[in-house]
Order: C-alpha cells, then sequence, then structure tokens
C-alpha cells in the first residue's frame, strides 16, 4: 500500500504546484490586462480630457482582463484538480508513463472500492510499484515549469513600467472618467459664453472678534474682500435654467442651493484666490466666469514705545520711565513688556484698560521698569521692547511689537575708575616726561628733545582725556576737573613755548632753546606729577571708605530689617535679610580686594588696610547666617553687632588714614577748611546769641502783651473760641485720604494749629493765640492747593470728586481761619504800642549787630567763592568749596537779613525765629563742609544702591517721621547729573 | 580639720615653688614642686604650680593642661592670676606649635622659630649668644650651666601673644624682644620693615637673663636695662666700660640734658616696653646704659659684678650702688649727669623709629620701605617722592637727581634718602658716589642696613673686600634677609679664604 502513497503524494505535488503556477499567471494577466486597459484609457483621457466615453472604455477593458484571467486561471486549476486530472497532466508530460499512472490511480481506486477487484491484485501491486519507481525517477518542476508564464510576465512588467513612468498623469484622468461614467461626479464644465448669474447680492458675515456689523452687497460684480474666517452669503438670479449648481473655491467646492428663480450659496473666506460658480444646462456642464476673492488682513497692533533714548547708561537700581501706545485695527488682547539680558527673556503684562475680557484698540499708559528688581552686572546690556497681540481667534493672534531700547547697566563707579585709569595714565606719562627731562642732559642733540617733545604731546593728550573721563565721573572730587584743567593749561604753555623754540630753527640754535626750558619744564612736571599723585591717592582712599560707608548703610538696614524679622517672622523679611547680607559680604570682599590693592598703591601710613583684613565681615555674617540657621534670631542680632563695631573700627581706621593723608598732602587746604570752619562756628555764636537777646525782647513784648490785654482778652478769646469751634468743626470735614501725602500732613497740621490757637484761647493768651491761628491759615491754604492739585490730576473719576470737595472744605476753613486771625489782629494793641523805647531801641541795636553779622556772613560766602582773603592751597589754587555750601550760606544770611528786618519793625518774636533758623542753618552748613571734605564716593553717586522696598499696596502711606527723614535726605548733595534721578526716587519713596 | 590643714600646707608649699620660680630657680622649683605633688597628688594648688614650671621648661601644652586641671579643680583658690596663667599657657602653646630648633654649637642655647625663613637667623643667633656667654662670664663670672630657650616669633602679633604686651605697645616702644620666663623672646626681623639690630637685641635679653638669674631676679629695673643695654654688644666689642650709644641715642641724650627731660628712673617700671614712644624708650635706655657705665667706673675693676652680687645677697639697689660707687644714688645721678655734659654729648642724628611690617610674608626686609620722604620737611620730601616716583618705575638716573634736590633741600640728616641715593647709584654703576652717600648715613645711623648694604657693596666693586665684609656684617645684624648682603659676605670672605662663605654663598642662593 505504501507505494499507492508514493504516487498519491507525487500527484498532489504536481497539483499544488500546478495550483500556484495558475494563481500566479491569474496575477500576472490581471496586471497586464486590467493595468494594460488603465494606462491606456487613462493615457486617453488626460490627452482628449476625462470623460463618459474613456469610462466606458476603462471598465470594458477592465472586463475583458478579468475574463482573460479568471479563465486562464479555472482552465490551469482543472488541470491540476483530482489524481486522474493529475495523472493526465503528468502523462502528458511524460508520455512513457502516461498509461501506468492512469491505471496505478485507477487500481487505487478499484481497490478502495466496497466490491472485489476484478483483477488480479497482486499484480495491480505490482504495476503500482513499478511506476511508483519510474515517477520516483521524475522532477516535478520540469514536469510544472514556471517558465510557462513567461510571456504574460513580461506583458505585466512591460505594463508595470509603463504605469511607472505615465501613470501619474494617467491616473488622474482614468479616475475621473470612471466617476464620471458612474456619475459619482460632473463632466467638466465648459465655460458659458453668456454670464450664468444675475442680481448678485453679497452678505458678507464677519468673525465675530473683529466687532464689524454684517456687510450687504447689491449689484456687486461677484468679486469678494473679506477677512478671513468670514461667512459670505450669496444670492443671484441664475439667467439659464440651471441644475446642480456648484461654486468652486480655493479651498473646495460648495452646493448651492437653486430654488426658482433663486440661487444661494454660503461659505467661509479661508484663502484667497477666485470663485466660480458651475451648473448644468441641459446636458451640458458650464461654468461661469471667475471672480477674486480677496482676503482683508488683519494687522498686528502698531506699538509705539516712548523711553528716554534708545540706548541710555543706567545704574543697576535704577527705575527706567516709558510710555507707550498700542493701536489695533480690532482689538488688543495683550500687551507686555519685554526685557532681555543676555539669554534671559521675562515679561510682564502691561494694563489694557476696560473691563476683564474686552479688547480695546489702542491702549496707552507709562510705566516703568525697576532694574532692582533684576540682577544686573555692570556692563551688562538690557534690551526692551513691548510686544502686543490681538484678538484674532480665525487665524490666531498676531504679533506686533514695538522699537527696541536698550539699557547699558552701568555705575558711577565704573565712571570714576575711568576717571581714576586716565588720571593715572597721565600721571605715568608725567613721571616719564620727568625721567626724560631730568636724564637728557643739557646741549643734548636736538633729536633727543624734538622726541621728548613728542612725548610731551602724548602726556597732554592724555591730560584731556583723563579730564574728559573724570568730567563724566559722578562721583569725581570736588575740583579735579578744575585742577586737571590748570595743570593741562600750563603745561600745554610750555609745550607750545618749546614748540616754537624747535620749529624752523637751525639745530644747534633750537636745542640751546630746548636746553634752557628744560628746567621750567622739570619744575613744572615735578609739581604736576606730585599733585596727581597727590590727589590719586586721595581718591584711592576715599573709594575705599566710601565701600565702609555703603557696608554701614547695609548694616544698618540688615540691622532694622532683622529686628523686624524677630517681631513678625515674616518669610518675605528673612529673604531680604539674606539678601542683604549677600550683598554685605559682597561689598566686604570688594573691600578687602581694594585694601589689598590699596597697599601696593598708597604709602602704608594712609592706608590703614589691615583694618579691613582685622574687620571680619565674613566671619561675623557666617555667625549670624548660624544663628539664623538655627532660628536663634536674638543670637543672630548680638552677632550682628558684634560685627557691626568690627566694621565702625574698620571704617574709623581707614578716615584716620585718610585724615593723615589729608593733613600731610593736602595741608594746605585741610588749614583753609578749618578755617572756614572756624569762622562758621563763631558767626553761628554770634547769631544764636543775637536770637538769645531777641528772645528776651521778645518776652518783655509777651509780658507787654499780657499786660495790655488784661481784662480786655476774655471777651474777645470767647468770641474768637466759638469761630476756632467752628473752624475745627471744618477741618475735621475734610475728607483727608483723598488729598496727596503732603496735603494729608498739611490738613493734621492745620488741625493741630487749631487745637493749639483753642488752648490758647482757653488761657486768654492772643499773642499764642494769633500766632497758631496764622499758621494754621497757612497750612489750610497749601492743603487747599494740594487738594486741587490732586482733584485736577487724579486718573480716578471717584479720587478726583472727594478731592474736589475736601477742597471745598479746606476753602471754607481758610476763610474761617482768616477771620479769626484778623478778629485777634485787630483786638491786639501795635508793636509800637507794646515796645516801650527802652525795648525799641534795644532792638534798633541788635539789628545793628545782626546787620554787622549778616556782613561777615557776605564775606565768608565770598571767601568761599574765592574772591576773599583766604588762604590758597598747596599748589597755589584755592580750596575748592562745594557750591551748595555756598548758597546754604546764603540761605542763612537771608534768615539773617529777615531777623534783621523784624528787629527793625519791632518783632522781636518773629526776628528771634528767624535768628534761630539762621543759626540752624549755619550750624548744618558747618557739618555739611566737615563732610564735604568727602567725596560723594558712595556706590552709585551718593544715591542708595538699596531698593528701599514699601511694604504694603499702593495705598500705603509712609509714617511721617521716615517721610520727614526722606525729605531731608533730600536735601543731601547728590552729583550734578544725578541730581534729578535722586529727586525722582526719593519722590517715588514718598509717594 | 586635718583636710583642710593639709590644704593649706599644700597652699603654703605651692608659694614656696612659686616664689623659686620667681627668682629664676628652675632646678630647685622642680624639686619642691616633685615634693608637692608626691604629697598632695590632686591638689589644685599642685596641678597649678606644677603648670608654671611646665611653662617655664617650655612644655606648654602640659602647662595648659596643668593649669586648667587646677582651675577646674581649684574651687574657691582659682584667682584671675591663675586663669590669666592657662590663658597665657594655651596662647603660648599655639603660638610656638610647631616650631622647629636648633642648638648652638656651644649647646647652651635651644632657638626656636617657626619653620622656613627664619631658620636662616638661628645659627647666627647660636653664634651672637655662645659669645656672649663666654664674654659675661670673665666680665661677672658667671655662665648659667643650663640649656637656654630662645624664641623667635614670626610677627608682633605673635610676641604679644605669648606675653603680657599689647602690640600696640610693642609697636610704639620698639621693644621687640623680651626675657622673661625663663626664656629669651625676640621677634623676627622680617616682621619689620627695615629690619633692627635683632643680634644685639637677643644678647640683650640675654644679659637680663644673666642678671637674673645671678641675683635671684633682685635688680630693679633701671638698673637691669642697664646692664642689658651697656653689655649687649659684648659678643662682638670688647669690654671698655663704654656704654654702647648710637648717634641718636647721644643726640636724644644731649637734647633731654639740655632741655631737662630725662626720663625718671621709677618711670621705667614695671617695663620700658611701657614707655609712650620709641624715642623715649631709646633716650632711658641712654640714660640707664650711661648711668650704670658711671657706676662701674666709679666703682672701679669688677665693680658691677660686685654690685649684684651685693643685689643678690639682699641688699637693695641704693644700698648696693651707694656701697659700690662710693656715693648715694641723688649723688651718684647728679655726677653721672655733670660727666654726661663734660662729655660734651652733640646731636648728630635724630632716631628713626623702627616700621613695622603689616605683613611678615610681603617682603623679604631690607631697605625697600615705599617712601622714605617722611623724615624731611615739606619742601624736600616733596623731591623725596618725585624720587620714588621715578625709582619705582626704573628711572634711576632721574631719581637720583630728585634725590640729591632732596638732600641739599633738606634742612636736617635724612638718611633715609641718602640710603635710598646710595643705592641709586650702585643702580647706576658708579660706586665711588654710592659708598659716599652711604658712609655719610651709615656712620651717623649704623642701626640702619641700607647704607652699609651699599657701602659693602661698593667696596666690592671698587675691589676693596677686606672693607667691605664688616660693613656688610653690620647690615646683616640688622636686616639679615635681604640677599644682596649674603651674596656680598660670600663674595668677601672668600676673597679673605674665611669659611664663612659657604654659609653665606646658601643663604644667597636661598633668599635670592
Amino acid at each position: 500500500m505504501a507505494r499507492f502513497d508514493d504516487v498519491a503524494a507525487f500527484l498532489g505535488a504536481i497539483g499544488a504546484r500546478a495550483g500556484r503556477r495558475a494563481a500566479v499567471g491569474a496575477l500576472l494577466r490581471l496586471t497586464a490586462g486590467l493595468g494594460g486597459a488603465a494606462l491606456a484609457c487613462g493615457l486617453w483621457g488626460a490627452r482628449l480630457g476625462a470623460g463618459a466615453e474613456v469610462g466606458a472604455a476603462l471598465v470594458g477593458g477592465a472586463a475583458i482582463a478579468l475574463a482573460w484571467a479568471a479563465l486562464a486561471l479555472a482552465r490551469d486549476r482543472a488541470a491540476a484538480h483530482g489524481d486522474s486530472a493529475r495523472a493526465r497532466f503528468v502523462g502528458a508530460r511524460a508520455p512513457a508513463l502516461a498509461s501506468d499512472l492512469v491505471t496505478a490511480v485507477e487500481v487505487r481506486e478499484a481497490l478502495a472500492a466496497p466490491l472485489p477487484p476484478r483483477f488480479s491484485a497482486g499484480l495491480a501491486l505490482a504495476h503500482v510499484e513499478r511506476t511508483a519507481v519510474e515517477l520516483g525517477r521524475l522532477d516535478a518542476g520540469a514536469l510544472v515549469p514556471w517558465r510557462a508564464l513567461g510571456r504574460v510576465g513580461i506583458a505585466a512588467l512591460v505594463v508595470a513600467a509603463g504605469w511607472l513612468v505615465v501613470g501619474g498623469r494617467a491616473a488622474p484622468a482614468g479616475v475621473a472618467s470612471a466617476a464620471i461614467l458612474l456619475g459619482l461626479r460632473d463632466p467638466p464644465a465648459r465655460e458659458a459664453d453668456a454670464p450664468l448669474l444675475g442680481d448678485i447680492r453679497i452678505e458678507y458675515r464677519y468673525p465675530a472678534y473683529t466687532g464689524r456689523a454684517p456687510l450687504v452687497v447689491t449689484g456687486a460684480s461677484g468679486d469678494l474682500r473679506a477677512l478671513r474666517g468670514t461667512e459670505v452669503r450669496i444670492e443671484a438670479r441664475p439667467l439659464r435654467a440651471l441644475r446642480r449648481a456648484i461654486v468652486a473655491l480655493p479651498s473646495g467646492r460648495v452646493a448651492a442651493v437653486l430654488e426658482g428663480e433663486h440661487f444661494r450659496a454660503r461659505f467661509v473666506v479661508s484663502l484667497p484666490g477666485e470663485w466660480h460658480v458651475e451648473g448644468s444646462v441641459g446636458p451640458e456642464r458650464l461654468r461661469d466666469a471667475p471672480r477674486r476673492i480677496e482676503v482683508e488682513p488683519d494687522m498686528p497692533p502698531a506699538i509705539d514705545l516712548a523711553a528716554p533714548e534708545e540706548t541710555i547708561e543706567v545704574t543697576p537700581r535704577e527705575r527706567v520711565p516709558f510710555a507707550y501706545r498700542a493701536t489695533d485695527d480690532f482689538g488688543l488682547s495683550k500687551l507686555e513688556l519685554v526685557w532681555r539680558a543676555g539669554t534671559v527673556e521675562k515679561r510682564r503684562a502691561l494694563p489694557l484698560g476696560g473691563g476683564a475680557g474686552d479688547a480695546p484698540r489702542e491702549a496707552a499708559g507709562q510705566d516703568e521698569i525697576d532694574l532692582g528688581a533684576l540682577t544686573l552686572e555692570p556692563g551688562g546690556e538690557v534690551a526692551y521692547w513691548i510686544e502686543g497681540r490681538d484678538n484674532d481667534t480665525v487665524g490666531g493672534p498676531n504679533v506686533g511689537r514695538s522699537r527696541t531700547f536698550s539699557l547699558r547697566v552701568s555705575s558711577p563707579r565704573q565712571h570714576h575708575d575711568a576717571a581714576l585709569d586716565a588720571q593715572k595714565d597721565a600721571l605715568e606719562r608725567a613721571v616719564a616726561l620727568l625721567g626724560d627731562r631730568l636724564e637728557t642732559p643739557a646741549g643734548a642733540e636736538v633729536g633727543a628733545y624734538a622726541e621728548i617733545h613728542l612725548r610731551f604731546r602724548a602726556l597732554l593728550d592724555a591730560l584731556a582725556a583723563a579730564r574728559r573721563r573724570t568730567a563724566a565721573d559722578p562721583i569725581a572730587l570736588a575740583g579735579m576737573g578744575e585742577k586737571l584743567s590748570t595743570i593741562y593749561g600750563r603745561l600745554e604753555k610750555l609745550f607750545h613755548e618749546e614748540d616754537d623754540a624747535l620749529a624752523g630753527a637751525p639745530a644747534k640754535l633750537a636745542s640751546a632753546r630746548a636746553s634752557a626750558q628744560a628746567p621750567r619744564q622739570i619744575a613744572e612736571l615735578e609739581r604736576d606729577a606730585l599733585l596727581l599723585d597727590d590727589w590719586i591717592d586721595r581718591q584711592r582712599l576715599e573709594g575705599l571708605l566710601a565701600l565702609a560707608d555703603d557696608m554701614a548703610r547695609l548694616r544698618d538696614r540688615l540691622r532694622e530689617t532683622l529686628a523686624q524679622y524677630a517681631k513678625t517672622g515674616d518669610a518675605a523679611l528673612r529673604r531680604e535679610v539674606e539678601r542683604l547680607m549677600a550683598e554685605l559680604e559682597a561689598r566686604w570682599r570688594e573691600a578687602m580686594a581694594r585694601a589689598a590693592q590699596l597697599r601696593r598703591q598708597v604709602p602704608d601710613e594712609f592706608t590703614n588696610a589691615e583694618a579691613v583684613e582685622r574687620a571680619d565681615v565674613g566671619e561675623g555674617l557666617d555667625r549670624v547666617r548660624e544663628m539664623l540657621a538655627r532660628g536663634d534670631v536674638d543670637g543672630a542680632m548680638a552677632a550682628l553687632e558684634a560685627m557691626s563695631r568690627d566694621l565702625d573700627r574698620m571704617a574709623a581706621k581707614i578716615e584716620e588714614g585718610l585724615d593723615e593723608m589729608r593733613g600731610e598732602r593736602f595741608a594746605e587746604e585741610e588749614r583753609a577748611i578749618s578755617e572756614m570752619m572756624d569762622k562758621l562756628a563763631d558767626l553761628e555764636s554770634t547769631e544764636r546769641d543775637i536770637a538769645g537777646e531777641a528772645g528776651e525782647s521778645a518776652a518783655a513784648y509777651e509780658r507787654a502783651v499780657k499786660e495790655a490785654m488784661q481784662g480786655r482778652a476774655a471777651p474777645v478769646a470767647k468770641r474768637a473760641l466759638e469761630k476756632v469751634e467752628k473752624l475745627r468743626r471744618t477741618l475735621a470735614e475734610v475728607d483727608r485720604d483723598a488729598l496727596p501725602p503732603f496735603g494729608q500732613e498739611e490738613v493734621d497740621r492745620a488741625r493741630t494749629r487749631a487745637d493749639e490757637t483753642r488752648r490758647a484761647l482757653a488761657e486768654s493768651d492772643l499773642e499764642e493765640a494769633l500766632q497758631a491761628a496764622r499758621r494754621a491759615e497757612e497750612s489750610i491754604d497749601t492743603a487747599r492747593q494740594d487738594a486741587r492739585d490732586q482733584a485736577a490730576g487724579d486718573d480716578d473719576a471717584r479720587r478726583r470728586t472727594r478731592a474736589r470737595r475736601s477742597a471745598e472744605r479746606l476753602a471754607d476753613a481758610g476763610a474761617q481761619a482768616q477771620e479769626i486771625v484778623r478778629d485777634l489782629e485787630s483786638a491786639m494793641p501795635s508793636h509800637a504800642e507794646l515796645l516801650g523805647s527802652e525795648e525799641r531801641s534795644r532792638l534798633g541795636a541788635l539789628a545793628g549787630r545782626q546787620q554787622a553779622a549778616r556782613r561777615r556772613a557776605g564775606e565768608l560766602a565770598r571767601e568761599m567763592e574765592g574772591k576773599g582773603e583766604g588762604k590758597t592751597g598747596a599748589a597755589g589754587e584755592r580750596p575748592k568749596i562745594d557750591p551748595q555750601a555756598r548758597e546754604a550760606l546764603g540761605q542763612a544770611s537771608g534768615a539773617m537779613e529777615q531777623a534783621e528786618g523784624r528787629m527793625r519793625q519791632g518783632e522781636p518774636r518773629e526776628a528771634r525765629e528767624r535768628s534761630v533758623e539762621a543759626a540752624d542753618r549755619l550750624a548744618r552748613l558747618r557739618q555739611d563742609l566737615g563732610r564735604s571734605r568727602r567725596s560723594s564716593q558712595t556706590g552709585d553717586g551718593g544715591m542708595s544702591r538699596e531698593p528701599v522696598r514699601i511694604p504694603g499696596e499702593d495705598q500705603y502711606r509712609a509714617p511721617r517721621e521716615w517721610r520727614e527723614a526722606i525729605l531731608e535726605a533730600m536735601k543731601e548733595k547728590a552729583p550734578e547729573s544725578f541730581r534729578a534721578k535722586v529727586k525722582k526716587y526719593y519722590e517715588e519713596l514718598i509717594r | 580639720m586635718i583636710g583642710i590643714a593639709a590644704a593649706a600646707l599644700a597652699g603654703i608649699a605651692a608659694a614656696g615653688v612659686e616664689k623659686l620660680l620667681g627668682e629664676w630657680d628652675l632646678p630647685a622649683a622642680e624639686i619642691a614642686a616633685a615634693e608637692l605633688e608626691a604629697a598632695e597628688p590632686g591638689a589644685a594648688s599642685s596641678a597649678h604650680v606644677v603648670g608654671l614650671l611646665r611653662f617655664q621648661q617650655g612644655m606648654y601644652a602640659e602647662a595648659a593642661m596643668r593649669l586648667r586641671e587646677a582651675i577646674a579643680g581649684g574651687g574657691d583658690d582659682v584667682t584671675p592670676g591663675w586663669r590669666m596663667a592657662a590663658a597665657l599657657a594655651e596662647e603660648t602653646d599655639a603660638a610656638t606649635r610647631g616650631f622647629e630648633s636648633h642648638t648652638s654649637d656651644g649647646g647652651h642655647f635651644a632657638i626656636h622659630y617657626a619653620p622656613g625663613k627664619d631658620a636662616l637667623l638661628a645659627p647666627y643667633v647660636g653664634e651672637a649668644l655662645e659669645a656672649a656667654r663666654r664674654e659675661l662670664e670673665r666680665d661677672l663670672g658667671f655662665a648659667p650651666p643650663e640649656r637656654i630657650r630662645v624664641e623667635i616669633y614670626p610677627a608682633v602679633s605673635d610676641l604679644a601673644r605669648v606675653s603680657t604686651l599689647t602690640a600696640e605697645e610693642i609697636e610704639t616702644s620698639g621693644v621687640v624682644a623680651l626675657c622673661k620666663w625663663n626664656r629669651l623672646m625676640i621677634v623676627s626681623p622680617r616682621a619689620l620693615l627695615r629690619g633692627y639690630p635683632w643680634l644685639d637685641a637677643t644678647t640683650h635679653e640675654y644679659v637680663h637673663y644673666l642678671v637674673s638669674r645671678m641675683t635671684r631676679d633682685r635688680v630693679p629695673i633701671w638698673l637691669h636695662e642697664g646692664f642689658a643695654k651697656l653689655k649687649e654688644q659684648r659678643w662682638r666689642r670688647p669690654d671698655d666700660g663704654r656704654a654702647p650709644l648710637s648717634p641718636s641715642m647721644e643726640g636724644l641724650l644731649a637734647d633731654a640734658l639740655r632741655t631737662g627731660a630725662l626720663v625718671p628712673l621709677a618711670k621705667l617700671h614695671p617695663s620700658i616696653a611701657k614707655l609712650p614712644s620709641q624715642e623715649e624708650a631709646s633716650l632711658a635706655f641712654a640714660q640707664v646704659a650711661t648711668l650704670v657705665e658711671h657706676i662701674g667706673a666709679r666703682g672701679g675693676e669688677g665693680a658691677l659684678r660686685r654690685l649684684l652680687e651685693a643685689i643678690r645677697d639682699g641688699q637693695d639697689d641704693a644700698q648696693a650702688v651707694a656701697a659700690i660707687a662710693g656715693a648715694p644714688l641723688d649723688r651718684l645721678v647728679a655726677s653721672w649727669k655733670r660727666g654726661l655734659r663734660a662729655r660734651g654729648l652733640k646731636l648728630r642724628a635724630r632716631p628713626i623709629d623702627l616700621a613695622f611690617r603689616k605683613d611678615p610674608d610681603e617682603k623679604g626686609g631690607g631697605e625697600d620701605e615705599p617712601d622714605p620722604s617722611r623724615e624731611i620737611d615739606a619742601r624736600a620730601r616733596n623731591f623725596a617722592r618725585l624720587g620714588a616716583l621715578l625709582a619705582e618705575r626704573g628711572r634711576a638716573k632721574a631719581a637720583a637727581r630728585e634725590y640729591e634736590k632732596a638732600l641739599a633741600a633738606a634742612r636736617a640728616p635724612a638718611p633715609l634718602v641718602s640710603a635710598r641715593l646710595a643705592r641709586l647709584y650702585l643702580d647706576l654703576g658708579e660706586p665711588a658716589r654710592a659708598l659716599d652717600a652711604a658712609r655719610a648715613t651709615s656712620e651717623a645711623y649704623p642701626d640702619l642696613a641700607g647704607p652699609h648694604v651699599s657701602a659693602g657693596l661698593a667696596l666690592l666693586r671698587l675691589g676693596r673686600a677686606a672693607e667691605a665684609a664688616p660693613e656688610l656684617e653690620a647690615a646683616l645684624r640688622v636686616s639679615p634677609f635681604d640677599p644682596r648682603i649674603h651674596c656680598g659676605l660670600d663674595e668677601a670672605y672668600r676673597a679673605a679664604g674665611d669659611a664663612r662663605a659657604a654659609r653665606e654663598a646658601t643663604a644667597c642662593a636661598e633668599l635670592r
């Protein structure tokens, strides 16, 4: 039986192989037939246009191809189906076995039948065995060869290659043709000879964000202009019997609605281009003439930024103001101030105005960049601009950007260092030139003098540069620039003389002339080199001292903040403490570095550099940190105090060194200033004596007033009291909070003075009451002015109204106070009546002394201006006195003049007040003069680098004492170029 | 009761040890302390005196430990003095920790110093002290048998740490060496801008040591200082009985005699270091040295030795002086003043204060202080400043012209300017002029190293090596860290065939 299985297996293998070949053959036929037909039709369509006929041809061709493939497959599969067919298939290819194989298949079937076979089973089996042996010699591959598919395969390859080459053209046309044949799309339209539509009406419905009302255009040409996102509704009258009309747009097709005489279509504009209408008219497909679609742009916001200059130099703590105005065609959704320092970019939203959700078309405002909030290193640059976004919700917000401005972060210290470097350069050149002069023997070759002359020129250039740099140095020592100019002038004169000596003369003569000039030049260079050296050393020391001052200020702030933190435990204060400590530490490191430098640059006896090193501020701060980390705030404060003592010692030592230097190198100047201060002290003492005597007269006057008013005062006081009560009520009605801070203070002051008036009247002291009432009147007047200003200038309408009402109430109060003053004045006897002849003559004599004192003040002022008989400095220059000091002396002098006038008018009280004022001014001037010996080399030229952080919100009102301290500080000198900034800065603080 | 009595006895015994220490009798103090400890092993007073003993023996760490132990266990017995002693021991231990040491060739001195540059000083110190020991034994008939501890501190602040003086007192008085607690203490000359006569100062302190040991420290301060000043140069000078007065000291004395501004002897107590200025300290030294010289001259041969012995044996200073000099002290002082007046002292030089360096490691010592102009009046000072400005910039020739002008304008001697000028002449290759300028200064200001260096180097360049050596040695005695001195000495010694050339060559190479 085994042989039967061999035969069956052989035939099975033949059948499987033949089946595979049939399948591949069918695939190839399909490829060749179907692909060929599609390619041919596609090419036809592409050449002549897609259409139904092409589609029909395509479908026909496809059907033929399918039929061909199917028939061939059926044929091939039938040949390989069943053992008998396979036996015949084999027999046809191996004729020698044809009969045997068929017989073997039949024998097997017969043996498998239920009836016994009609032949000898043994013989039959022998036959089968022999046939199986013969089959084993046959190669199934040779019986079913693949090469039979050769021709159809080649045809398929040709077709595939054709598709590769021209398939891109043929396919769309073929597909389109098929779609048209199947009715899936319209056949191509032909441009109509006449318009298809008339009476076109277009309605634009703009996107909501634009806020535009819908727009209807009748009798339109059909050309469209709309914003992206605009809904367009077209209505028209068909001029032909249209069916199946569509609107073709750059973005696709939209079906139109045709109802009787009405054509309607609706679409949203998204792309620019053309649109047209297509429709079937009878059997024809017609296309109307194309019309334009123009997309109207939504412009980005236009932003104007107004700032001080395109690039300005600022200090690291400065606030830089700017103003802006942004407009947009439809609305602004966001405005941001953007600034970039290095790679770091930051943004801050700016107010748009309007309510929440509003998108105003315009926004404008003023603001400022607080550089203190950024961490900026000197020398760095910050670019800033304003970026605005509109409210376009269709294409996304459009972004507009202002011009870019830059801030170059500088510091007065940098300018100062640059000036100092330039001065050092001048010194080096002066010393080198002096060396040249000293080392050149008399009667040297003219060439040697010419060479030195060139170096002389270079020295002048260096001096000019130093002068320029010094002029730009906001913390230069007073008079430094003038000194450089003087040196320059003297040397320039010598230079020109030498120029003349060397020019045009024979060599020997020129050499002799130059040689003759050498002694004068040497003397001048010696003098100038020493002067420059003195001033440079002094500035170095002053720089170190300024750092110590900076540190002391930081220490004070740290102390205050730490105390606040101890009370409140506020985390923000803790952070501030950390920041201040870091800043203090940085200053200390800088001081150490400068002290080390000074040791090399300035004679040892002046530097006291070891005082800086011994200060141990770093360790002190570490101890503070350690205590804070342990939560021991009291311990931290104690550690800070210990460090503080070190710091004070350090500053004192540096100051000591500086004093020593001033005493030695600037002895004349020091002496002149000391003399000036002595004279001021004398004058102050005289003025206090005068004030004292005026006070005695005032006391006598008051006694006289009391006597004169005895019995008369009570009824006057009673009447006045009623008016004062009324005044107090009026003042109580004033809405204090509607006023600016100064105005509020004045209201408080007016209320206090009204109270004082009442008290004085209660005691029947009319003179005192009169004075208090006058002061109240003054305060009311000032407050009223403030209220008016506020009413005129406040942005907030409600606050404006409140301020206006306050101004009205203050006007009432002013009138009432005036009346009280008038009443009291009329009730009082005149000064002449009250002062006896003795007192009058005493006041007259005092006025004479006051006049003499005033003349002394005038003389002193002239000395300060360099016109008096004061002594000159070491190099012949008069010591420089700060113009502000001269101004202050002028103010003291003015007060003296007023005092003198009051004395002559027999008004001792006022005279005393003015004299006291003059004496106080002189005292302050003396202190200022003492301070003025030092330059204002604090970190930012007298302006604290520390941002003063105002706690709370905008409504915060600084305590009165604090603001008064600030007002006092405002009076202190700031370098000219920084004065405006300082003023603004202080105004900010008290706002 | 027994306990209280034992404690009281221990206290008495401890006081005895302290007394022995006060009398500089360390061997006896050691025995007494050992006995006390054996008798009262845990007593605080024992620990205290043992601590004091260890401190004087130079065993600072142990001393500090014992003194602290004493304070811990001392209860009511603890006095502020105990605490001060403990603190001093701790400070001294800290200040000298890591010190290296060198024993002098004779073995009588152990010199301790901070590692580094100061190692250079030790052999010179050893030589000077051995020489002083030898000479003074001859003069006074006594030489301490023990090895004496010498400590060299790198900075003034270190001397302040290990003594009862403050840094300010040291800088004010110029006292940079001390003899106390059984040891000699000096500040390294590198702590001073121009150096100072450090070898004479060391032997000066040795004289104090010797006198204290000889007399059980019973000599009053004026006599102590007079002796020390009189004998401080004995190591390098024969005994002529005359006080070694520098011209500036002579000038101070002359001035004081003229104006009657002599320092009262009582003002010297407790220490010359407490005087308010270097000038006054110099004057005091000049006074007491010449006074002792006067006593010696009046007492004849061996008078000073007899004076010390008399005080040792219990006489007070007035008695002893009267006995030796044959007149009571007040008359003696009067005759001393007369003698001085008769000597015709002259104001030849103004003293120059010692200038202390802020950072001892900053520079190597020598005459390179930044500005010599402060010693003169304003006009001359300006020229000197210009000279300095030019010299700093390498303009030697021009600088010399300015210094010349400064000297011409100066109304008083200007040794620092002269020294600078001499140096500049050397730089300019003008040794003869350098020698003239240097000698003009070095005679009046022997304690300034610069002129000696310039003179020595000039002499070498002029081929006069034999004369150069004494100049350079004089410079070395003031400013030992200037390499030019050692290089010059190397050259001079080699020319003379002196074996010391090798040591100088090494120092020259190391310092350069």
